[in-house]
């Protein structure tokens, strides 16, 4: 039974951990914004310096930060090379056949792949400091205004949830179906495309009836304790609006502005 | 020898801060036509360990010879490493996928490539061998009770004709007649085919019924072994594994620590039933002496 972990949370006790769900979310929107109006450097040093000051007060070792770029690392190679040949400039650095290196292309392929890094990072840290549950939770909150439009933004949030809850199950599901049918000599990795295709059948027919043997056990236990969808449901954690909260929402402005002022006055 | 396990061990998640070991110096080995049980606390590895047997999972540390031969040395050998050791893993009618329970027994022995007659032949006698009749053989998964769904997928490793056959909790979530049914095919197929059987279980009933010896785990290390006499009559060990003692058992070692003269290795109400009565007449008799 290996661990297998959904998201990234990183379980600590810092003050980014225990902050109202909904303001990291929103936070990390905002955040996000803020970085597509900056252009200057003196404005990067302080988004960067921002965001390095929440990753030191979430406890969360800094290379856990990174992981998420590893991913991304091939859209960052590609997008700053683009912004390094194709950026019109003055100042030519090489000039090669058709290729042609400005150092205005270097700084703007800097600024954009720092961009992107930072932009990452953030949502890293936000999805390393709250639970997938946390996070539904602010979604339906934040979303719960288009109720009032007929949007089933309760439903949503629970099916996300749900989702998210058997990810870790059906995981669990696929592994022991798979050796089961290994141990009768299926073959799954050798083979044509057709034969590989077939050969999936036998894994994927019992992992359906599982899931749906799972998902009516799921609806009766849910029934049974008086589920009814959002009507008059309460939460056993409540999402409070607390001190610290207000405090982040303060903090927010004022680097919202400290930003402005850097990318406009000097 | 059929099998034998030197000095096995796993670790899940090596590397990770999750690492922990699953299973650790392992050593054993299995005669041919034994029938041996595994019992041991839920989380000792007794699942880990016969996945090992069948090259499922990799060991960590060790090796597992298959008739001389470690059967990770050849890759291209896996296949036949696992026909000639039949895992039934916990709960087996839930890899059921054919839309018969004919269809799904053939399964096995087509991936093992055989002639389509010596199939047919295979399937039958292995639906047989667990007890199902001709009439269910084209019903589907779905229209079957569970313990004749899990008779059908335990034909389907059967049909392979493993030199061993484990079972993994093979009677796990069935009511006694359900149960009862299935140990008792069990132990018939093992007497008529001869194969070695290997059955993992957490019940000391059933296990101390059939097996001629039992590998006791605990903490993912062979704790203790024996023959069931051996192994039930031992309830301090048996209780430090975590298991419970059969209630006969029990029963007889506090009679022993009371003074009376009981043998050790009672753990069924017959046997103990045959001593008691025995006890009764020799004490009646000593008490006519005394007279």
């Amino acid at each position: 039974m290996r661990k297998i972990v959904i998201g990234q949370y990183y379980p600590a006790t810092s003050i980014i951990h225990s902050l109202d769900p909904r303001i990291k979310l929103g936070g990390t929107v905002f955040f996000i914004v803020t970085l597509f109006t900056v252009n200057e450097w003196g404005a990067y040093a302080v988004a960067i310096s921002a965001l390095a000051s929440v990753i030191a007060l979430s406890k969360v070792p800094p290379k856990f930060m990174f992981r998420g770029l590893r991913t991304m690392f091939f859209i960052l190679v590609f997008t700053a090379s683009l912004n390094i040949f194709l950026t019109p400039g003055e100042n030519v650095l090489v000039e090669w056949f058709i290729f042609r290196i400005t150092s205005e292309g270097v700084s703007q392929a800097a600024r954009i792949g720092l961009r992107l890094i930072t932009l990452v990072t953030a949502s890293t840290v936000m999805t390393l400091t709250t639970t997938p549950i946390q996070l539904t939770d602010a979604i339906e909150s934040l979303l719960s205004p288009l109720k009032k439009i007929r949007v089933p933004v309760h439903e949503i949030a629970m099916m996300m949830t749900i989702a998210l809850r058997f990810i870790p199950t059906l995981m669990e599901e696929v592994d022991k179906i798979m050796k089961a049918q290994m141990a009768r000599g299926a073959d799954f990795d050798t083979g044509g495309l057709v034969k590989r295709a077939k050969s999936l059948l036998p894994l994927l027919i019992p992992l359906f009836i599982s899931a749906f043997r799972r998902a009516d056990e799921l609806a009766q236990a849910m029934d049974a304790r008086c589920y009814r969808g959002d009507v008059g449901r309460t939460k056993m954690k409540i999402m409070r609006f607390a001190r610290r909260d207000f405090i982040a929402c303060v903090i927010a402005i004022i680097y919202a502005v400290a930003l402005t002022a850097l990318n406009n006055f000097l | 020898m059929i099998l034998e396990v030197e000095n096995l061990s796993h670790v899940y998640d090596f590397g990770t801060p999750f690492a922990r070991h699953a299973i650790k110096n392992i050593n054993f080995s299995l005669k041919a036509n034994e029938f041996v049980g595994i019992i041991g606390h839920t989380g000792s590895g007794k699942s880990t360990l016969v996945q090992h047997l069948n090259a499922l999972i990799k060991p960590s540390g060790g090796r597992i010879l298959l008739a001389d031969e470690d059967i990770h040395a050849d890759k291209t050998k896996l296949k036949s490493v696992r026909q000639r050791v039949g895992l039934v893993f916990q709960y087996p009618e839930h890899q059921l996928f054919e839309v018969n329970i004919y269809k799904d027994v053939c399964f096995g022995p087509l991936n093992m490539g055989l002639e389509p007659d010596e199939v047919a032949l295979r399937a039958k006698e292995a639906l047989q061998l667990v007890g199902l009749s001709e009439e269910l053989y084209n019903k589907s998964p779905f229209e079957l009770s569970g313990g004749q769904r899990r008779r059908a997928a335990i034909a389907g490793v059967l049909a392979m004709h493993p030199d061993i056959l484990i079972l993994d909790e093979p009677t796990a979530g069935l009511d006694p007649a359900g149960r009862d049914a299935i140990l008792s095919q069990i132990a018939k197929m093992q007497k008529a085919v001869g194969n070695t059987v290997v059955l993992v279980s957490h019940n000391m009933e059933e296990i101390s019924r059939l097996v001629d010896r039992i590998l006791v785990m605990s903490a993912g290390e062979i704790f203790f072994s024996g023959t069931p006499a051996e192994v039930f009559s031992d309830t301090e060990k048996l209780t430090a594994a975590g298991l419970a003692p059969p209630p006969i058992a029990i029963l007889m070692s506090e009679l022993r620590a009371c003074g009376f003269n009981i043998p050790s290795g009672i753990f069924t109400v017959d046997a103990a039933a045959e001593v008691l009565t025995s006890l009764k007449r020799s004490e009646k008799r000593e008490k006519g002496a005394e007279q």
